[in-house]
């Protein structure tokens, strides 16, 4: 769902920066177009200030996150002054447990389940791509079958279904995420091999001797990394919205460990009047999306990498 | 039309893969004569359901059986409901259509004109909110956004039901309450996609050779817009609309479940949570049958109406 159109403006930005900047490193090249995009350049130091915060949440969280304090139940946020109190900035929970401490304490959860499922997606989906690439043939249509199969159908059912048969759990979101993404880097790196295989230069160095793991390294994952780059930055978006979705409806994360997901729901019994129990961890799924979705638009426009 | 052809016989496969899948699903959450006879069973009860049904034959002829009557619409007996599975689903579909139907047609009110005046002004401030806002709603999770409306509307302001379906017999009007919530907010992820969609395409068609002949020989702005632009880039925008349907599907399966309206999404949800495999197995298939119908009516719209596309 997070496929997004090519701003035309910074398409032409990037270029006259390509153009201007030619002798310039990729990298440098890189930092300048983004620092010139603003949204994406306030997205990408919005995620960097959200994995720092995830990286010290021991140090920054005001309070235990699952610190139970029955005499300070469901306070308000302190600048709404209904019965809120100064210690507890964004309110407490039915629990009495710091609503904020929480908020970040749970950005760690968000953070290894994306990171990982764009790993695993991402190294099972080169290798089946490789594979059909390489062999051809029966290997070939097979994956690809499964790739269309996997295709036809909503990722967030596959989701739903395959976690209610495996049990909730970090590992099984994991792979399940994975299990809904593998098929695009699949298809990136098959057409990838496909292309590559018969450029001249390349058969040219296979006359040589250059063995299939040399092309791989030199020839065919360098070519796919930016269209890799941009699925990897939706994946990240769409893991933090199914981890969500999913622990929301209780298949996800085991609700004993604090994410933004298990926040919601387990605001969903209390909340009647209570709205900053789901305001908050609900403004930090989307923030964080965005923000993914942002830099996911940027890396295709600056590498100018055609929607597939 | 041998490239339809193709494309059906494609379809037919992925189905099978589906039947396959659920007849597997039967048999891995644990003995199916036990689902339909519950734990408590004596062993002599549980034998005789389980030759009844049909359970004690080997397992390819349970196959052949199970893909033979599925072809037929026949997927068993719910565990949950005792009845046909088939009826039930009718009924709930119809039931969903009642949200996604509005809520498809609103998502196409919306996204076409804001689309088309956010391309035509490009980088005025209305360009600028109507992005951002796409930009939110396709990152806001829609269960969430159910939960902060009903509290809002329902909870705070209390003008709008909180969840369920009004009964059948009650006023249009009565009805229309209940609708609305959960109708936009289904609406809200296929708008923003769409309504970014429709930008794009026509800032791509506003470049083309046709539209710069058309302001050349004179024509109001209104009319270039309105008439060779929009037109043009209308072709696209109708082949992700279809698709779309395909998102309500699985939108429907969330927001259903937290306005508690006994749709089909909401009927998929509880039966796969409930482990209820025959409706899981009809649902998937149904699904699966629905997703492949839309995406080959997409293609065949994107033919129709672009004479440029020849068929392969």
């Amino acid at each position: 769902m997070t496929t997004n159109t090519v701003s035309t403006a910074r398409l032409t930005d990037s270029k006259d920066v390509q153009e201007v900047v030619a002798k310039r490193s990729v990298w440098k090249d890189a930092m300048r177009s983004l620092y010139r995009s603003k949204a994406a350049f306030i997205s990408a130091i919005f995620l960097l200030l959200m994995v720092i915060i995830a990286l010290s949440a021991q140090w920054i969280a005001p309070h235990d996150p699952q610190g139970i304090d029955i005499r300070n139940r469901m306070l308000w946020p302190v600048w709404t002054d209904a019965n809120s109190n100064p210690m507890y900035l964004l309110g407490t929970d039915a629990l009495g447990r710091d609503i904020l401490s929480r908020l970040i304490f749970a950005s760690q959860m968000t953070i290894v389940v994306a990171v990982s499922a764009v790993i695993v997606s991402g190294l099972v989906g080169v290798f089946m791509g490789l594979i059909s690439g390489f062999f051809g043939r029966w290997m070939d249509a097979v994956i690809m079958r499964l790739a269309d199969l996997q295709l036809a159908f909503p990722s967030l059912m596959i989701g739903l279904i395959v976690m209610s048969l495996i049990g909730s759990g970090v590992m099984e979101l994991i792979f399940v995420i994975a299990l809904t993404q593998w098929a695009y880097y699949a298809r990136i790196v098959r057409s990838e091999v496909i292309k590559v295989r018969e450029t001249e230069y390349v058969q040219a160095s296979r006359a040589l001797g250059a063995s299939n793991l040399r092309l791989i390294f030199k020839h065919v994952l360098p070519n796919a990394l930016a269209s890799m780059l941009v699925v990897a930055s939706f994946t990240l978006a769409i893991a933090i919205y199914y981890e969500a979705s999913l622990s929301f409806f209780g298949l996800g994360i085991p609700p004993a460990i604090p994410t933004w997901g298990n926040m919601i729901s387990d605001a969903r019994d209390v909340m009647l009047r209570n709205w900053w129990f789901a305001l908050f961890p609900g403004l930090a799924i989307t923030f964080t999306v965005l923000a993914f979705n942002l830099l996911g638009d940027w890396v295709r426009d600056h590498f100018d990498v055609k929607a597939e | 039309m041998f490239y339809l052809l193709n494309r059906i016989l494609q379809g037919l496969i992925v189905i099978a893969a589906a039947l396959t899948l659920a007849f597997l699903m039967l048999f891995v959450i644990g003995d199916p004569a036990m689902m339909y006879v519950g734990p408590d069973a004596s062993p002599a009860v549980l034998e005789e359901y389980r030759r009844n049904l049909g359970f004690d034959r080997p397992m390819i002829v349970q196959y052949l059986d199970f893909i033979g009557s599925a072809a037929q619409g026949d997927f068993g007996v719910s565990y949950r409901h005792r009845t046909d599975v088939v009826p039930i689903i009718g009924e709930r579909l119809l039931r969903s259509a009642e949200l996604a139907l509005p809520a498809m047609l609103l998502a196409a009110i919306v996204s076409i004109p804001v689309g088309v005046i956010s391309a035509v002004h490009r980088n005025s401030w209305i360009d600028y909110v109507a992005r951002f806002l796409a930009l939110v709603g396709q990152a806001a999770p829609n269960f969430w956004v159910g939960i902060m409306a009903i509290l809002f509307f329902s909870s705070t302001l209390g003008i709008l039901p909180s969840s369920g379906r009004a009964d059948p017999g009650s006023p249009i009007l009565e009805q229309a309450r209940y609708i609305l919530m959960p109708m936009v907010i289904l609406s809200l992820m296929p708008m923003a996609y769409l309504t970014r969609m429709m930008r794009s395409t026509v800032l791509e068609v506003i470049n083309e050779d046709y539209v710069r002949t058309a302001r050349a020989k004179g024509l109001s702005e209104k009319k270039v817009i309105y008439v060779h632009a929009l037109r043009n880039a209308l072709i696209p925008y109708i082949t992700l609309y279809a698709l779309q349907f395909g998102w309500i599907l699985a939108g429907s399966m969330v927001i259903e479940s937290v306005f508690a309206w006994p749709g089909f999404g909401r009927l998929l949800m509880d039966s796969i949570r409930m482990l209820d495999i025959p409706v899981v197995a009809a649902g998937l298939t149904t699904v699966a049958a629905l997703y492949i119908g839309l995406n080959l009516l997409a293609d065949m719209l994107y033919t129709l109406l672009d004479p440029r596309v020849v068929n392969r």
